[in-house]
């Protein structure tokens, strides 16, 4: 039996769509109260976790696999295996703030982020001091009240930015959903693991 | 607790026993490293320790590892072949904790056969606990370094950062980081399909060496060959794969690697491989090649009821005969047997197992002493 955890939300929506397509029959992620699903075949079982814990599960070995934005993987830097990434629920990681600001041309500058690690490795690798404030959400007041000079977060449509006065000041990373594995569970379950990703290789069209 | 440490009792005497039949010499670790000197050797993160500040305003570390002892031994004392068993204390999940480590370390033999000697007595230690459903993954460390040589302007952090991505098999992330570093796409395309080279042996070794840029890796492929065919020649290579995806990501290995792995168990139960470039870097040891075995997560797995039993016996004695009883205690003590011997005011009591006994002859004729 494979253990994958998902999390909870919009890639759940999307993983759920895709492992349909594959075959594989489970119960409606979003019409359940439950947090552990198995498949009608018995040899999966999905657990639908907090997208800030996917990687946890899956790194004590308590899932042998997950599925879990690259946010989440870039900030938590887990100790997992990062297989592939996958064609959906896709975003941008970006640094953003008031329209014309040059955040470029500042000595020194203060970020409110939920995104605390990669905004500090951005500015670091871009040679400009910051101080990173964080902050779990609603992080676009931040600059509205001179909290900080820009945010760095992720921004998928640009809808809630603009209807904050706030423009993107530069991309940092693209993000999607990255298929993870617990680094023992690849080794020791490597035919059960690999006919999963298989499925899901072929139904989301990704070619090795 | 009393069962853990039961259990813990049960495994240490066995892997002793094995260890012995290797000819080891079993060492001590002290409880605290210089933290300075320990820096220079281990290159990990310094903050994750537990410190302690001695009189002299030295900062110790508390336990953090064995092998850095180990190269002291063979340094010192001359030993080259060392198992020691202690608690190393880590920072994992927001604390330090202990945990419970055996190992051994090879010191001075570079050759093939120390090599296969590590992988195959870790691979009996498992086995002396009659852990018998696992897997060996072997790599060698300066495959993935001679191909990131290839490249010439990467600087160390640079480096580091590629191996990391090799180990975790995400090669999105490398990728896009040699690309944005401006690695030539061809060692790119190479450095991608390392990531994912792991499985049988003879698959994987020919797909590795259509890879290979330079002699450097067909060297650590060879090197590989080598160690496996002594592995073979043994009959101890039917649980081993090759991931050649193990890289050198601390700076510590400089040649073979190897990760044992137990269906079931949440992460590797043992890990090692050769380090030569450090422990001559920081000792006069001039080769070293060993492994640590994570012993909690192996006792999981562990089941001490296969043991033959230990026959067990109290004996409660009144002053009259309280000499005549300590004597068959000490002889039954010798032949194995586990004796409480206490005093009694009332009448001899007499426990062999579960049955009660009448007298020391009787008891002296069911012992066999």
């Amino acid at each position: 039996m494979i253990r994958l955890a998902i999390a909870k939300g919009r890639i759940s929506s999307e993983a759920e769509t895709l492992l349909a397509q594959a075959g594989l029959e489970f119960p409606s992620f979003d019409d359940t109260r439950k947090l552990i699903i198995s498949d009608k075949s018995g040899l999966y079982e999905v657990l639908l976790v907090k997208p800030a814990d996917t990687a946890v599960y899956v790194e004590t070995g308590v899932a042998d696999c997950g599925i879990v934005g690259r946010d989440v993987i870039e900030e938590t830097d887990p100790d997992v295996f990062r297989l592939f990434s996958m064609p959906f629920a896709q975003c941008k990681m970006c640094v953003a703030g008031k329209e014309g600001f040059e955040y470029k041309a500042a000595k020194k500058i203060v970020a409110a982020s939920k995104y605390v690690r990669c905004a500090e490795r951005h500015f670091k690798q871009k040679q400009i001091p910051c101080n990173v404030i964080m902050l779990n959400g609603s992080v676009e007041i931040a600059p509205l009240l001179d909290m900080s000079d820009v945010i760095v977060d992720i921004v998928q449509t640009g809808k809630t930015l603009k209807e904050n006065g706030l423009v993107v000041l530069e991309e940092v990373f693209d993000i999607a959903p990255v298929f993870i594995t617990n680094k023992a569970a690849l080794k020791t379950k490597q035919k059960e693991l690999y006919e999963l990703i298989d499925i899901l290789e072929k139904q989301a069209g990704i070619s090795q | 607790m009393g069962a853990d440490n039961s259990k813990f009792s049960s495994v240490r005497r066995k892997l002793e026993g094995l260890y012995d039949r290797y000819a080891l010499n079993e060492v001590t670790i002290p409880l605290f490293a210089d933290a300075q000197l320990f820096t220079v050797y281990s290159k990990t993160e310094p903050s994750s320790m537990l410190k302690l500040i001695d009189r002299t305003g030295k900062v110790l570390l508390v336990r953090p590892d064995a092998t850095f002892h180990l190269l002291e031994e063979g340094s010192t004392n001359g030993f080259d072949r060392v198992s020691y068993f202690t608690e190393i204390v880590r920072f994992e999940n927001q604390a330090h904790m202990q945990f419970p480590q055996s190992g051994v370390e090879i010191f001075n033999d570079p050759t093939p056969v120390c090599d296969s000697e590590i992988v195959k007595l870790a691979q009996e230690s498992l086995f002396e606990l009659g852990i018998k459903s696992f897997r060996t993954d072997i790599g060698h460390a300066g495959f993935i370094n001679a191909l990131l040589a290839e490249q010439k302007g990467l600087d160390d952090g640079q480096k580091q950062e590629m191996h990391k991505h090799v180990s975790n098999k995400n090669a999105i992330g490398l990728a896009e980081q040699m690309r944005k570093a401006g690695v030539s796409e061809h060692i790119v395309e190479a450095a991608i399909a390392s990531c994912m080279l792991f499985g049988n042996y003879n698959d994987v070794i020919g797909r590795a060496r259509d890879l290979c840029l330079n002699d450097e890796m067909v060297g650590a492929l060879d090197s590989i060959s080598q160690i496996y065919n002594l592995l073979e020649e043994q009959g101890a290579a039917g649980n081993v794969f090759l991931d050649l995806g193990f890289t050198n990501t601390l700076g510590y290995y400089s040649a073979m690697i190897f990760k044992i792995y137990i269906a079931g168990a949440k992460t590797e139960v043992i890990s090692g491989g050769r380090y030569d470039d450090l422990a001559s870097s920081i000792s006069p040891v001039s080769s070293a090649c060993g492994f640590g075995h994570h012993l909690g997560e192996a006792m999981s797995f562990y089941n001490a009821d296969n043991d033959p039993p230990i026959k067990t016996v109290e004996i409660a004695s009144p002053p009259t005969i309280a000499g005549q009883a300590a004597i068959v205690a000490n002889a039954l003590r010798e032949k194995g047997f586990s004796v409480r011997l206490e005093g009694a005011s009332g009448e001899l009591s007499i426990k062999y197992g579960d049955e009660n006994l009448e007298s020391l002859d009787e008891l002296k004729g069911r012992a066999g002493v």
